[in-house]
Order: structure tokens, then C-alpha cells, then sequence
């Protein structure tokens, strides 16, 4: 695949990952942003110039912190004002919240593998997972049929 | 930028292997849970089912009701909410020499409830008597806009097409229900409802326990001395504006009924806790309400009986678990009363019912 078909169907895949996420135009950024993200990492592999590891998980950390920060945000105003804020804009205070379950948190992330890697180990083609995936097809089919629409209730656009 | 092929070629057969195999359990699954559904057919829908004796094994009423109304045993029926609930079929049958079913719903709307009797007159023909359990719900003014309840109503059971119903069987709902059913006919699962409808809700009468009662009656409040106060006239600007939607459905459906139809309107009789106080605007629109309704009933040659008042009855705890159901001795007593009131114009000597409509 040459670079640029790459780079497009990646932004638009991620696009519309993003407005799967919620229709909103903060939602489709937020999905580009990602996009983004995986063509600066796919080109920077071609360089093999390996970065440490530390600085390669704090870049990508701190990458995906600023997406959630246009997800939550109603508005591409207020991701603005909380940016500005993250920057010290309103001064520099607050306090640490829930700490307990925050290292909990982060040690649950550190230590169990991630689902790349679980994808990786166990989404092998064996039959019993074959079986059971369609078992839970069938019971997800049932479960559509109770009915009862639900209405879609993230429209902000 | 090349990507390298993730899969050789063993890999490539055990992965068709994967998706045949998943392809094959996920319809061998569809067919068998849809042969289970629809043999068993807990609905009575579908005609090609085995030769069940189907009973009512669940007490999703909106769910099971069609089928009784379809089995045709029955010529009369009861209607309402839960408030009605307790009025047994069985003794009113003797009463009124017909065979009653109780359609009763928890929380039945108006619209329900229509559409319960306009299918029992379509499918078992015009009721020799028809008890319709009047409360609140005739009188919500978003009656129309809130024609069912949280727990959804299944028009595909209510209506004459027989193919959506082939469609509608395939949920985890029908399925348990089905199951159940199974278990039925294997002695391992009881009947939940009685197959005339009439079900107690309530925990056994020696269970009762009078200042649980009060505390769900009057909800932590102190009991309160109902004072007699003067009914508050409506304005006749607000008079003219009031809505109440469900009245049309009442009154075309009445009028639907032909006139050999013995039609009866009940107003349940809720402890004065779940009533208007009297002389607040509340009471005035129950009233303005209550005066409709009884419009209705003299048009369309129904008798109207009102228990929904202020009385010895209604004043008194020890009758009731909560402000909405009163207890099995009551509802045998109501039963007597409505045929007394109605079959012999017998008025209440101590005016806990009313003869609105004679």
C-alpha cells in the first residue's frame, strides 16, 4: 500500500470512527486527531529512529490526553478554554481527586496486557472461539429483537 | 510502504475454517432457538405449533392477555389497572350468570385498555358485560401523548396480521417464556396467573400487618383528618381548555359496544390518601373529570357506580396495603356491592359507593 493511499484511508477510517463516537463535529476532530496520530507513528517506524521507550509512552500519553479533552468537550470553544486552562491560563491550583482509584488505575494499565496484545495472543482461528463468537451472536440477536428503540441522543451538530 | 502479509497459507485455511465454522453455528443456532419458539409458541400465534395446553406461565399480562381473549371462553370481561386487579372473575361469573376474564394491567393506560376491548369485541365477539375499572388514568391530560407505559406494549399481538407475529417471536423474552412454558408441561414450572386472568398480588391475607400499611399509605406523613370542604368551581375559560383525551377513546369505544352489552363503569375505591383533598383546584379537575365520564356513561347507556369518594371505606387503614390496593375481603365486598347496585339498584346506607349512572 503506498504511503499516501495509507494516509488517506486512515483519516478517513478514523474520521468515521470518530462520528460513531457521537455526531458532532468535536467527535469527527477527535477521530482525525487519532488518525493523525497513527500516520506520525507509522512514519516515524519507516525512519527507524527508535525513540526511548519512557519518551515514546509519555508522547503518546500525552497525545491522547489532549483527545479527551475535545471529547468531552461540547464545544470546540470550550476545548479551547480547557486547553487554556490545562496551560495555566486560570493559574496553576486544584486538588487530586479519588487517588486510590487512580493508581489503581494505573497500575491495572501498566501491568495487564493491553488489548492489542490480548487481541494478538488469543484471536487466533481456533473452532471454540468460533462457536462461542456465534453463540454470542445469536444471544446479541435475541436481545435486539426485545425491541424498544432507543433514540440516538448525541446529535450536536 | 509495503505491509507485510499477516497470514501464510495454513493460516489462511484455518481461518475459512474459523468463519465456516462460525457461519454454521450462528444460522444452526437461529433456526434451532426459532423451531423452539415457534413450536412451543407461548403467544398462541402461530397455527402450525405443537398441541400445547398452553396456561399463563408468565405475568407479562400485555404479553399473555391475547391469547385468552383468543381462546374464546370467556363473554365478559373486567378492564382497568391494578386497582381492579382483585376483582375475581370466578365470583363475579356467579354473580352476573356470564363467564368474566380479568384483563386487568399494573399500570394499565387508557389506551391499553382501549385497545383490550376493541380486540375482545373483535376477536370474541361484543361482551355480555363489560366492567371497566375507572381510576386517574382517564383523566391524565398527556394521555394521548403517553399511550404506553416503560414496559412497551406489543401492538403486534393486538392486531388481525397474522406474518408479524413470525417476526416479533424471535427475542430472549419469548424465549424464556417459551422455556417456562416447557417447564410447564413437564411439571416443573407452575402456573403464574390463573387462566381467567385473576391473580393475587398481594402477600397472603395473615401476612397483613396494619402499621406497615400506614407507613406505605401515608408515606411517612402523619394521617390526616379528611376535612369537607367545599368543592372550588373551575373557571369556564379553564373548564373549556381542559383536556382530557383518553374521554374520546372511552366514549368511541362504548359506543362501539352494542346495546344487549351490559356496560359498567367503576370508579375503584382508593384510600383518600391517593385522593384530591377536597376544595383545592386538584379536586375540581377530579370532579370536572368525574362529571365527564358520567356524561359519557348516561350517552351511551352505561351504569356508573363511584366508590372513589370520601367514606368509612376509604378512610380506613386496616383496608388497604398501600393508598392504591385495597384487600382481598374488599374486593369481595366491591364485588357483592356492583352487583347489588347494578343488577338491583341497591344504594350504599352508608354512602361509600355512589350510583352516578343507574
Amino acid at each position: 500500500m503506498g504511503p499516501w493511499r495509507y494516509v488517506f484511508a486512515t483519516m478517513i477510517t478514523m474520521g468515521l470512527c470518530g462520528l460513531w463516537h457521537g455526531a458532532g463535529w468535536t467527535y469527527v476532530v477527535w477521530g482525525l486527531w487519532h488518525g493523525f496520530g497513527l500516520v506520525v507513528c507509522r512514519a516515524w517506524q519507516q525512519l527507524k529512529w527508535p525513540l526511548p521507550p519512557v519518551l515514546g509512552w509519555a508522547i503518546t500519553f500525552a497525545f491522547v490526553m489532549a483527545g479527551w479533552v475535545l471529547f468531552r468537550s461540547s464545544s470546540f470553544e470550550a476545548a479551547s478554554a480547557l486547553f487554556a486552562s490545562l496551560a495555566g491560563a486560570g493559574g496553576v491550583g486544584g486538588t487530586l481527586q479519588s487517588a486510590k482509584l487512580l493508581a489503581a488505575a494505573a497500575l491495572v494499565s501498566a501491568l495487564v496486557p493491553s488489548a492489542h496484545e490480548l487481541k494478538d495472543k488469543l484471536c487466533r482461528p481456533r473452532p471454540a472461539f468460533a462457536a462461542g463468537g456465534a453463540v454470542l451472536a445469536v444471544y446479541c440477536l435475541l436481545e435486539v429483537g426485545q425491541g424498544a428503540p432507543v433514540n440516538f441522543i448525541y446529535f450536536q451538530f | 510502504m509495503k505491509v507485510r502479509p499477516r497470514t501464510d497459507e495454513s493460516d489462511d485455511r484455518k481461518w475459512r475454517r474459523f468463519v465456516a465454522s462460525f457461519l454454521g453455528v450462528l444460522l444452526g443456532g437461529i433456526v434451532t432457538v426459532y423451531l423452539f419458539v415457534v413450536l412451543v409458541d407461548p403467544y398462541d400465534v402461530i397455527p402450525v405449533s405443537l398441541p400445547l395446553e398452553r396456561r399463563i406461565v408468565s405475568i407479562s399480562q400485555r404479553h399473555m392477555y391475547p391469547q385468552i381473549v383468543r381462546s374464546r371462553r370467556f363473554d365478559s370481561l373486567i378492564l382497568g389497572t391494578s386497582t381492579s386487579a382483585l376483582l375475581d372473575p370466578a365470583l363475579l361469573s356467579k354473580k352476573f350468570g356470564v363467564r368474566f376474564v380479568n384483563l386487568t394491567m399494573d399500570a394499565a393506560t387508557a389506551w391499553e385498555q382501549s385497545t383490550i376491548l376493541n380486540y375482545f369485541q373483535r376477536v370474541a365477539g361484543p361482551p355480555k358485560v363489560v366492567i371497566i375499572g375507572v381510576d386517574g388514568v382517564w383523566c391524565v391530560e398527556s394521555a394521548d401523548r403517553a399511550r404506553v407505559t416503560f414496559r412497551g406494549f406489543p401492538y403486534w399481538l393486538y392486531d388481525d396480521e397474522t406474518w408479524n407475529d413470525y417476526f416479533n417471536l424471535f427475542n430472549l423474552g419469548t424465549v424464556e417464556i417459551a422455556g417456562r412454558m416447557v417447564g410447564y408441561q413437564l411439571g416443573l414450572y407452575p402456573e403464574r396467573v390463573r387462566y381467567d386472568g385473576y391473580r393475587v398480588f398481594m402477600p397472603p391475607e395473615p401476612a397483613y400487618d396494619l402499621a406497615r400499611a400506614r407507613k406505605h399509605i401515608w408515606g411517612g406523613r402523619s394521617p390526616e383528618v379528611p376535612v369537607e370542604a367545599p368543592p372550588l368551581p373551575l373557571s369556564p375559560n379553564e373548564r373549556s381548555t381542559l383536556r382530557f383525551p383518553a374521554l374520546d377513546w372511552l366514549d368511541t369505544s362504548l359506543a362501539n359496544l352494542p346495546e344487549s352489552s351490559l356496560k359498567i363503569l367503576a370508579f375503584m375505591p382508593v384510600h383518600v390518601a391517593a385522593q384530591p383533598r377536597p376544595g383545592t383546584h386538584e379536586g375540581a379537575l377530579e370532579a370536572e373529570c368525574k362529571a365527564r365520564i358520567t356524561d359519557i356513561a348516561r350517552k351511551r347507556g352505561a351504569k356508573a357506580i363511584d366508590w372513589r369518594v370520601h367514606s368509612a371505606l376509604t378512610r380506613n387503614d386496616a383496608n388497604y396495603w398501600d393508598p392504591l390496593h385495597y384487600r382481598l375481603p374488599i374486593a369481595a365486598r366491591i364485588a357483592d356491592e356492583l352487583q347489588k347496585a347494578v343488577l338491583e339498584g341497591a344504594t350504599s346506607p352508608g354512602n361509600e359507593y355512589r350510583i352516578l349512572v343507574p
